[in-house]
């Protein structure tokens, strides 16, 4: 369309390689707006993101909705100081108080539509009414998601307000939080808007909105401790280190003992208030009981389905030895030849590689976030800030114990976010988010959803990364060198998905012909596959983050 | 003789004039921009001077349009020295060709390129509409040169431009483009900026598609309700009674008691008629002997078509059978599989064939920009809530029938009539209910051979005679072997036995059974007749019209054209009828659904299609008020099958996609231009949110159980009837549009 414009000369036009800006008011003019008031574009995505996830209600819920389900009736009937202690369910209550609450609360309601939801002992109810509620709640509380979206694009001005709409989009119909909230069910989406939310606070430098955010997601849902590290730093550094007159130099800070009480102030009233009334109600034993809950340690190393991590990789290795060793008669003992792999939770043994224990994840994970800390320590600058946080759920990602496949939602919202920083940036995102989304395919067991996913994610891809390339400029040679390897990456995909999609079932087409160490393959595969891309991502982002 | 749309441009066998399109010359060199101005003024005299003009998005037609002043000499000379070259029809094409050079390669471009929504203004619509019309009527005068080139330009010259203020202008029309802008136009601007016209495409077919699948998820008619169940499982039964006489080694035979059974096409007619005999036409058999064969290919699949055991077998047999059944339906793969057969046939013959409808028909000139109405029509059509719901929801295979029907119609357009009628004889033999349509197609058709007259009209009569018969004949072949198979065939084709009506169906006798018990007032084969006289009466007229309109038209064309004998090419394209069709199809199957015998209420989505079709008008820039009428005959079709979706549970679905292509498509009734539409519009919608809020709080009292679906029949029923009307109006207008005084 700009190519048949004449006038250029006379009128600004974009460039081809930008797209025209969105029929849609700049950003500082978006800012002025009340927030309630949305732009055709917003409106937009907000309804078909809301009429396409109330079309997936009848969609494959995994065990995770009759877990929510019986926290619902555990928080309505029983009294405060038993909801840590209740055990009429193999699926008790394993969140912080905040989700607790949050869950008495949507209890009510509950009660309302269908009094037989909220009752203790109707373990498994699967009535429409229950599956509409919970469904709807998932809905209706990602409306954080979309407020912290919205005053996060309106008021972006790195990427201008065309492109923040797009990421913002992006984010609210990411086949990953669609398939793990709208279908597998969880409440990743409100849990990632009240990070966003705090993000937000942090980029306006809105310090104590953003420490009291974080604390209250905490202890909504402990898994964001892993975050928790670059929070601190940040706050510490960029708050309590006063600045001088020159702000780039650090040795004109000043540290500053008033503004860390505050902020401790903020954080403890706020885990006061999350834990306060299980003490008054149950005393120091109620509080043990809770983090007994939250930290179960008797996990094994690997999630049932491998995560795509690292460990998913060195287990691999590892099987692949005690092939080769075996079949050259060497001995190994025959448990850790039947471990791992089994598709049951338990601990895996190595055949051949030492042993890894909790002690060594945490240590490796500290270890290698210490490295982005210092970085961090030195420019406590919010795009910084943003990076680390990107980093730090990658590293705990690819290096903890016992991650589940849905933490890729961690590092992968806050990525998007950072998608057009630079061509690095944007590349690992399309990697990390390829890769990340793939290995959340394994979590839909049933094949109705097959086509959804799919078609979902490939839609997702085809309209978001080419938006988001044309606004990135190009890279030099070799990182397009780089590129053209990552595209064959990304190439492989599709062979993968029609292994594991038509060739495997050809070639083993029965149960009963199946040989037993073939049945895992496709899901190993996947996870190696995908654990391919999410490391390189990492350290693609990792190069940039450490380098510039 | 050109096509009946002069922007679409790329009429068949026209004797088409090719303008060197210009090149774009680099931006900014005024000097070549000039030159080449010059250059091409004097091959395209009409596009020409548009291209000065603000009007790129809604320039009125040529022969309407007043040349701006400081361009009429140029004008003027450059059309007098076209003017001998040119016969009647090249000139028009030419005029077609320039208004294509126009839109495509417009050098100037007033207003930004993002605000590319054809605004449909007040002036669009008229100027479209009349465009239309005065097109049409000119057919007849067409003898030598027309008054666009050269009289009502050269006069208007002389008179005073009245052109509002450019600024105004541009203000208004910014308005307008809000106003009437939609979700599917931004969409189509937006991906069309950013991706290929394939591209674009591909995305919104996958979005469809998408939706579609979403809407699978829902439960199917009948879902775990053993013995019967319902649609669903006829249409498994059907896969696998017709797939069961297969026998090759590519195939696995389905496990179970049943496998031995193999049944010739002969006995498919016959077998088993308590548990949902075979009542549809030849080609949904074959439709479903081919699905049973891709079945049959897998392991995995083959189950899916096991035959249930013959009424005479064990009862432990028929027990094993209810048990696998039970599973199968338990595993969720059958159902996945049965739904993918239907979005697949739906995207290979409906999606297609709407696809070709909305680039023939609601395409803007031959660029990119011109896919875009394209896309938002296709989308528009496609997402329809009734059909998703009633294919993709409920379970049937309507797509392929309307799909093969707007093939036929496609046919038509493009002047291929035989093709059209094989078409449309595919689509009656796949499901019955396409007869409700076939006074439309067969009124055009006779009308063409009228139009034509003499030996090509009694050759094309002949030769349509033919074709027909011959493909029923071959759709029939396996069953002509013996009399009795083939009156078997027909006898459950055509249940005459089963009475009026089956279920509350929104048509005029269920809504008359409320006040008078008809069924105990006459006996069954009283009311066929009476049935089928009202049918007749109701849908005659629009036949005889349409025939009627077709006589006369050609009659005018034959005097005029008079010494020129320039029939052999009319043989070959569609007669200016043809734009009578949606409409004449609409009335038709209108007709039937309202007042014929044995209707059921997803028998709505026949009349729905081709009013649906209407709605890319608006993209196009004329029909508002098809619009208009389109969506609310949508939203409340949808409505009227509310009852057959709740004991479906397809609720959600319901309420979700009815207010999400509303929303879609741009639709508030609210913001409707004061009409009569308008207010029949917000009070059914009124009437339908205190229906559905009234079953929601309370439950019809014991004595009468129907209460709310009569409610239900007797609004849409009123609403069915005034649409009906409008339309007969509306073929009205067109048709004197056609044959013009």
């Amino acid at each position: 369309m700009s190519r048949k414009s004449f006038s250029s000369s006379t009128r600004i036009r974009p460039s081809k390689e930008v797209p025209p800006p969105l029929p849609s008011p700049p950003a500082p003019a978006a800012a002025q707006k009340p927030w309630w008031h949305l732009s055709t574009t917003e409106r937009d995505v907000l309804i078909a993101s809301l009429v396409f996830k109330f079309l997936l209600f009848p969609a494959y819920r995994s065990t995770d909705f009759e877990v929510h389900r019986n926290w619902l009736a555990i928080t309505h009937s029983l009294p405060l100081s038993q909801w840590y202690f209740d055990t009429g369910s193999e699926w008790t209550l394993d969140y912080p108080p905040f989700f607790a609450y949050f869950e008495r609360f949507m209890a009510s309601f509950a009660y309302l539509v269908d009094p037989k939801i909220v009752q203790l002992d109707n373990l498994g109810y699967d009535a429409w009414s229950v599956v509409a509620f919970q469904r709807t709640t998932v809905v209706l509380s990602e409306l954080v998601l979309t407020g912290a979206l919205l005053k996060w694009a309106r008021r972006s001005m790195k990427p201008d307000y065309p492109t923040a709409v797009i990421i913002a989009s992006s984010v609210l119909l990411h086949p990953g939080l669609l398939i793990v909230d709208h279908m597998h069910f969880q409440y990743n989406g409100f849990l990632l808007g009240l990070l966003l939310w705090s993000v937000v606070a942090a980029r306006e430098d809105n310090l104590y909105a953003c420490a009291a955010l974080f604390a209250a997601l905490l202890n909504f849902k402990h898994i964001f401790i892993y975050l928790a590290p670059p929070y601190f730093i940040f706050l510490l550094r960029r708050h309590c280190f006063s600045k001088g007159s020159e702000c780039s130099s650090s040795s004109s800070r000043q540290f500053q003992m008033d503004r860390l009480v505050e902020l401790g102030v903020i954080v403890v009233s706020i885990f006061a208030l999350s834990f306060g009334p299980f003490l008054i109600a149950g005393g120091t034993a109620g509080i043990r009981q809770i983090f007994s809950r939250l930290f179960p340690f008797q996990r094994g190393l690997n999630h049932a389905y491998w995560a795509p991590n690292v460990w998913a990789l060195v287990s691999a290795v590892d099987r692949v030895l005690v092939k080769y060793l075996l079949s050259r008669g060497w001995p190994i003992s025959p448990s850790a030849v039947t471990s791992a792999s089994r598709g049951l939770i338990g601990t895996i043994e190595f055949g051949v590689l030492p042993a890894v224990t909790p002690t060594v994840t945490f240590s490796l994970t500290l270890a290698i976030s210490l490295v982005y800390l210092t970085k961090l320590w030195l420019d406590p600058s919010y795009k910084r800030f943003l990076d680390s946080l990107v980093l730090s759920a990658f590293t705990s990602f690819l290096w903890g114990w016992h991650v589940h496949e849905k933490a890729v939602l961690l590092f992968l919202v806050p990525l998007s976010l950072t998608a057009v920083e630079d061509h690095d940036h944007l590349r690992t995102f399309i990697i990390a988010s390829t890769a990340g989304v793939y290995s959340l395919f394994p979590l839909l067991i049933k094949p109705a959803e097959t086509p959804i996913k799919l078609l979902a994610s490939i839609i997702w891809a085809a309209v978001v990364f080419p938006s988001l390339r044309k606004v990135v400029p190009l890279p030099n040679l070799f990182s397009m060198l780089v590129d053209y390897a990552e595209t064959f990456y990304l190439y492989g995909f599709i062979a993968l998905q029609l292994y594991v999609g038509v060739v495997h079932e050809w070639i083993f087409p029965s149960p009963e012909v199946i040989k037993p160490s073939m049945e895992f393959l496709p899901l190993m595969l996947t996870s190696l596959y995908c654990a391919l891309g999410v490391v390189w991502a990492w350290l693609r982002l990792s190069w940039v983050y450490l380098s510039k | 003789m050109d096509d009946f749309r002069p922007t679409e441009g790329r009429g068949h066998g026209v004797p088409s004039l090719h303008y060197p399109l210009p090149r774009r010359p680099p931006p900014g060199d005024s000097l070549s921009l000039n030159s080449h101005l010059s250059a091409t003024s004097s091959h395209a005299p009409i596009g020409r001077q548009r291209t000065h003009s603000d009007h790129v998005q809604l320039d009125p037609p040529p022969y309407l349009q007043q040349p701006t002043k400081h361009h009429q000499k140029q004008h003027y000379s450059s059309s007098t020295s076209l003017k001998p070259a040119l016969t009647a029809t090249s000139s028009r094409s030419a005029s077609a060709a320039s208004s294509r050079y126009t839109k495509e390669g417009a050098p100037f471009q007033p207003f930004p390129s993002t605000w590319t929504a054809p605004p449909p203004s007040d002036t669009t619509h008229k100027s479209h509409q009349s465009r239309r019309r005065v097109h049409s009527s000119r057919r007849e005068t067409a003898g030598g040169d027309t008054a666009s080139e050269s009289g009502i330009s050269v006069l208007s010259a002389f008179r005073p431009t009245q052109r509002p203020q450019v600024d105004g202008d541009k203000e208004r029309r910014r308005a307008s483009r809000e106003h009437t802008d939609s979700p599917l136009r931004r969409w189509a601007r937006w991906s069309g900026q950013r991706q290929s016209v394939a591209g674009a495409l591909g995305l919104s077919l996958a979005l469809v598609v998408l939706i579609k699948w979403c809407i699978s998820l829902g439960n199917y008619s009948g879902a775990n309700t053993p013995p019967l169940r319902g649609d669903f499982e006829a249409q498994r039964h059907w896969l696998a009674l017709t797939s069961s006489s297969l026998s090759s080694p590519f195939f696995h035979s389905p496990a179970g008691a049943s496998s031995s059974l193999s049944l010739p096409p002969t006995a498919w007619y016959f077998h088993d008629l308590s548990y949902w005999g075979l009542d549809y036409p030849p080609l949904t058999a074959y439709h479903s002997l081919f699905l049973g064969a891709i079945a049959r290919l897998s392991p995995h699949t083959a189950p899916f078509v096991t035959l249930r055991p013959p009424v005479n077998s064990s009862v432990a047999e028929l027990e094993n059978w209810e048990q696998s059944m039970v599973e199968l339906e338990a595993g969720g793969a059958m159902k996945s599989w049965m739904r993918g057969t239907v979005v697949w046939g739906d995207l290979l013959v409906w999606a297609s064939a709407v696809v070709v409808y909305c680039r023939v028909n609601y395409a803007r000139g031959a660029g990119d920009k011109g896919w875009r109405p394209v896309i938002v029509s296709a989308m528009s059509i496609l997402l329809q809530p009734a059909l998703l719901l009633v294919d993709n929801g409920h379970f049937q295979y309507n797509s392929l029938m309307l799909g093969l029907t707007l093939w036929s119609v496609n046919f038509l357009q493009a002047g291929h009539d035989l093709l059209g009628a094989v078409a449309f004889v595919l689509s009656l033999g796949f499901k019955q209910m396409a007869l409700y349509y076939s006074p439309a197609i067969f009124a055009y058709l006779l009308g063409k051979c009228l139009y034509l007259g003499g030996r090509p009209g009694v050759s094309l009569l002949l030769n349509l005679a033919f074709v027909t018969l011959g493909s029923f004949a071959l759709l029939f072949a396996p069953f002509l072997t013996s009399p009795s198979h083939i009156v078997q065939a027909l006898h459950r084709i055509f249940p005459f036995a089963r009475g009026l009506f089956e279920d509350k169906v929104a048509n005029v006798w269920c809504a008359l059974n409320v006040i008078v018990k008809l069924r105990e007032l006459a006996s069954v084969a009283t009311l066929a007749k009476v049935a089928l006289f009202a049918t007749l009466l109701v849908v005659l007229p629009s036949m005889i019209g349409l025939i009627w309109v077709s006589w006369a038209t050609g009659e005018k064309a034959r005097k005029s054209e008079g010494a020129q004998a320039t029939e052999p090419s009319v043989e070959r394209k569609s007669v200016p009828t043809i734009i009578l069709l949606p409409h004449a199809l609409f009335l038709s199957s209108m007709g039937f659904f309202l007042f014929s015998f044995q209707v059921h209420e997803k028998s709505i989505l026949l009349p729905l299609m081709p009013l649906t079709l209407l709605i890319g008008g608006r993209e196009a820039g004329f029909g508002r008020m098809d619009w208009e009428w389109s969506v609310l005959l949508n939203n409340v079709a949808v409505f009227s099958m509310w009852p057959l979706l709740k004991r479906d549970g397809l609720g959600v679905q319901y309420l979700a996609l009815t207010l999400g292509w509303n929303y879609l498509v741009g639709y508030n009734p609210f913001h409707l231009r004061h009409s009569f539409v308008k207010y029949l519009s917000l009070g059914a919608y009124s009437a339908i949110i205190a229906l559905h809020l009234l079953e929601l709080v309370a439950s019809p009292p014991a004595h009468l159980p129907d209460l709310f679906v009569l409610f239900n029949v007797a609004l849409s029923v009123v609403v069915f009837g005034l649409g009906f009307l409008w339309a007969s109006k509306r073929s009205v207008q067109e048709g004197w549009g056609v044959v013009g005084m």
